[in-house]
């Protein structure tokens, strides 16, 4: 008798398992680094890393499990691992607000953890067209996918390209180490046009001030990388750094507008009180045009689902794709949760607001949820950088402006925008992995469905736990909190969180720049990346910018063949060094008391 | 006239997006609500009274030249259609019968005896081939519209994650998945250049 052929294993107990528990680790961890440092990361790579080790080397190593640590499994593990672990970005950058303003007490945390869920499956829902609008239809790079395909790979992909990675990863680790606080060899962020102005004698007042004061370049090779895999895509978020900086900046500072100021000052005042708000207001209306201009494409991406769900229902096989019905199923179904929410915080318990408003509030908070996916699915895809605090900032100035200034509702909102919007981010990159590597994008969306609730209540539980380990049960992090005022080891300044309860103050007392938001909506024809790259300190574009351009060199010398043989291993390398490396000194100076 | 028509947009969008940062504060106490706070219609009014004429130009030029462009655009694309090639030589229907010869020569049978050779075969499709067929995609949007374009690329698609899949499978050592892969990464395919070819025929005989 022929003995029966080897299962392909795909969705794995083993695999599942590990993914969860990964996911679980990285949100507790992810959540303090947020809440001590202010920034989220993303846990793709630790865990696709893991998953070799543990499910291939453990599992078909030493337990003897046929086939097991398969290239598709491990993907499977890391999608699940970082689609719980996203959430982490989502409740730090903004639940936090609420206990920094005193409100604990007034709020229900089941809501907010209802939110946060109803968020995360709202954000896996978007992606379903927008994988076909986005990976298919126009190809965008999604730099941090590419690079962790490029990881699932290695066994397979010959000793050149796993050398081009280990070289990427090597420069990277050691730059990385090079330009980090406690060793300090090469500054992080080179301020060229300080050293111009140095050089030439001038003084940094005025428009050439300004432009030359604005222009950085970061040394960040995970940056670097992301605009070397993103090639020619990725120039009109480098151009619009530029027009930002060399052409709108100075006009506005030779016109006489920007506020009296020199040098670093003039540089902040000008990205903070034109540029910035003036990208976000870009970054909304380019997200509303690229609907419009994306209109048939989506189409025919709805169309093309349903036309393969249909040859698989004749074939009697399933479908790679999940179908448009889950679509029509999840959108309503996350109406209707966030309307439970907005009901259960805005009527009941003597809540002020009416019927009407509810609905309104609804209704305004799926469109937003949507077009916030949108936005942050093509600026991750383009770029690797996700404007998650920023699309939180607005949707929580929207639900401030429809509820007269209901805080708390406000902001339960705003932890499901921005879960669902990093939700999409990291769902994107994963299907991005998963099309590279030949893995069932069903399958990816139906494990991370799975899993979506899991995130958002382990974040918000670690925060609470962070918060009550205060002295009597509370203030434990915040700028106010014990620690921090006694600049104690222990102190978790919680900076997003207090820039959002800055916010939130500023909009209740008049303060928020919606002059700009609007302007810049109004010429958002421009594009998500070109309001993105406002959003952004031009260091930052810069140095994307270069990548770009290097990719662009490269490929007219040497052909696209080059790119994917030669220039993607060795971004992706740069990527993970950098990430990794980020991560691991993140981790030794917490466990060291330092940051 | 596309030179001018571009040069019209940078110059809308410089106009615009320059009046768009101007800044207009309202002063503390001078708002429209209650006991005189600056209410964000307040602030949008100040803005509009600041600004209005130079940013409405501004936004006018940067749609009438982004308009004129792609109109332009599409009038070269449409002189273009008949020799439309790629570096190769290769427009993006030959390519495709390209991608279809490769995964046939592919050995047949037992995948196991043969993986770097298959390994090999997948790899020019996948990193050489399908680079190729996308330099079109411009081009093949432009000839066939967004929403025939989206349908044929979907095929496209399933036949890339296939191919990818038994890429996969051979390394991780299951050349019965790679085979299941490679057949269905075919038929992907086929499906993909019918899409395409009924776009081109629909196409022809409309320009006829």
């Amino acid at each position: 008798m022929a003995a029966a052929a080897p299962v392909y294993r795909e969705i794995t107990t083993a695999g599942v398992v590990l993914g969860v528990l990964q996911g679980v680790i990285l949100t507790a961890s992810f959540v303090y680094i947020g809440l001590k440092l202010g920034f989220g990361l993303s846990g793709s790579s630790v865990a696709a890393i893991m998953g070799f080790a543990l499910l291939r080397g453990v599992g078909r190593g030493v337990l003897k499990i046929p086939g097991a640590g398969s290239i598709v499994e491990n993907n499977i593990n890391q999608t699940i691992a970082s689609g719980i672990n996203t959430a982490s970005s989502g409740v730090v950058f903004t639940f936090p607000a609420l206990l920094l303003l005193g409100m604990e007490g007034q709020f229900n945390v089941w809501t907010i953890i209802a939110a946060g869920v109803a968020g995360s499956f709202m954000g896996i829902v978007v992606i379903i067209p927008l994988r076909k609008q986005l990976i298919e239809i126009e190809r965008l790079r999604f730099p941090s996918g590419v690079a962790v395909a490029t990881i699932l790979k290695s066994p397979g992909a010959g000793s050149e390209k796993a050398i081009l990675l280990g070289v990427g990863f090597a420069f990277a680790l050691v730059l990385t180490l090079s330009t980090s606080g406690s060793i300090g060899l090469i500054p992080e962020t080179l301020s060229i046009g300080n050293w111009i102005m140095e050089a030439a004698g001038m003084e940094p007042v005025g428009a050439m001030g300004l432009a030359l004061g604005g222009t950085a370049l970061s040394l960040s090779m995970a940056n670097f990388g992301a605009g070397l895999l993103s090639g020619k895509g990725g120039l009109p978020f480098a151009l619009g750094g530029m027009l930002a900086w060399w052409v709108i900046g100075p006009f506005v500072v030779g016109q006489g507008w920007a506020p009296e100021a020199s040098g670093e000052e003039l540089v902040g005042a000008v990205y903070g009180s034109m540029l910035r708000p003036v990208g976000i207001g870009i970054l909304i209306g380019g997200a509303f045009a690229g609907v419009v201009a994306a209109f048939p494409a989506l189409r025919g991406a709805i169309k093309s689902l349903q036309s393969a769900a249909k040859l698989a229902k004749q074939g009697g096989g399933t479908s790679e794709e999940l179908s448009p019905t889950v679509l029509v199923v999840g959108l309503i179904g996350s109406f209707i949760a966030l309307f439970a929410v907005t009901y259960v915080e805005g009527m009941m318990g003597g809540g002020e607001l009416t019927i009407g408003t509810v609905v309104i509030v609804a209704i305004a908070a799926t469109l937003w949820l949507g077009l916030a996916g949108l936005i942050v699915a093509q600026a991750t895809g383009a770029t690797d950088i996700s404007p998650l605090s920023g699309l939180a900032l607005i949707a929580i100035t929207l639900m401030l402006g429809l509820t007269g200034g209901h805080v708390i509702l406000a902001v339960t909102i705003g932890v499901a925008v921005c879960i669902a919007t990093g939700q999409c981010g990291d769902m994107m990159h994963d299907l991005k992995t998963g099309h590279l590597i030949g893995g069932v994008p069903r399958k990816q969306q139906l494990v991370q469905f799975a899993v979506a609730w899991i995130g958002p209540a382990i974040a918000i539980g670690v925060t609470l736990l962070l918060w009550k380990g205060g002295p009597g049960g509370m203030n434990g992090f915040g700028p106010e909190s014990p620690a921090c005022a006694e600049r104690l080891p222990g102190c978790l300044p919680a900076p997003q969180a207090e820039v959002l309860q800055q916010m939130i103050t500023g909009v209740l007392e008049g303060d928020a720049p919606v002059d700009k938001y609007v302007a810049g909506a109004a010429i958002g024809g421009l594009g998500v990346l070109v309001g993105l790259a406002m959003y952004l300190p031009f260091e930052i574009t810069l140095g994307y910018g270069i990548g770009c351009l290097t990719a662009m060199g490269i490929e007219r010398v040497k052909g696209y063949r080059y790119i994917g043989n030669v220039v993607v291993p060795l971004a992706a390398g740069l990527i993970i060094g950098e990430a990794l490396t980020n991560l691991t000194l993140t981790m030794i100076k917490l466990i060291g008391g330092g940051a | 006239m596309k030179q001018l028509a571009f040069w019209v947009f940078v110059a809308g969008v410089i106009i615009s997006a320059c009046y768009g940062a101007k800044l207009a504060p309202v002063e503390e106490g001078a708002g429209s609500g209650p006991d005189g706070a600056v209410t964000p219609t307040d602030r949008i009014s100040s803005w509009w009274d600041a600004a209005a004429m130079p940013f409405s130009v501004g936004v006018l030029m940067m749609v009438g030249g982004g308009l004129l462009g792609r109109h332009i655009d599409k009038l070269a694309h449409a002189s273009a259609h008949e020799g439309q090639v790629s570096a190769s030589g290769d427009g993006p229907g030959e390519v495709m019968d390209k991608i279809g010869k490769e995964l046939d020569q592919l050995p047949a049978g037992n995948l196991g005896d043969s993986v770097q050779e298959v390994q090999a075969g997948l790899d020019r499709v996948l990193e050489e081939l399908v680079p190729e067929f996308l330099l079109h995609r411009t081009r093949m949007i432009a000839d066939m519209g967004l929403e025939h374009f989206a349908e044929m690329i979907g095929q496209f698609s399933s036949f890339e994650r296939n191919t990818a899949r038994a890429w996969s499978a051979l390394t991780d050592g299951v050349p019965s998945e790679a085979e299941v892969s490679i057949e269905r990464a075919k038929v992907a395919l086929v499906q993909a250049k019918e899409a395409f070819d009924r776009s081109a025929a629909g196409a022809d005989s409309a320009s006829a």
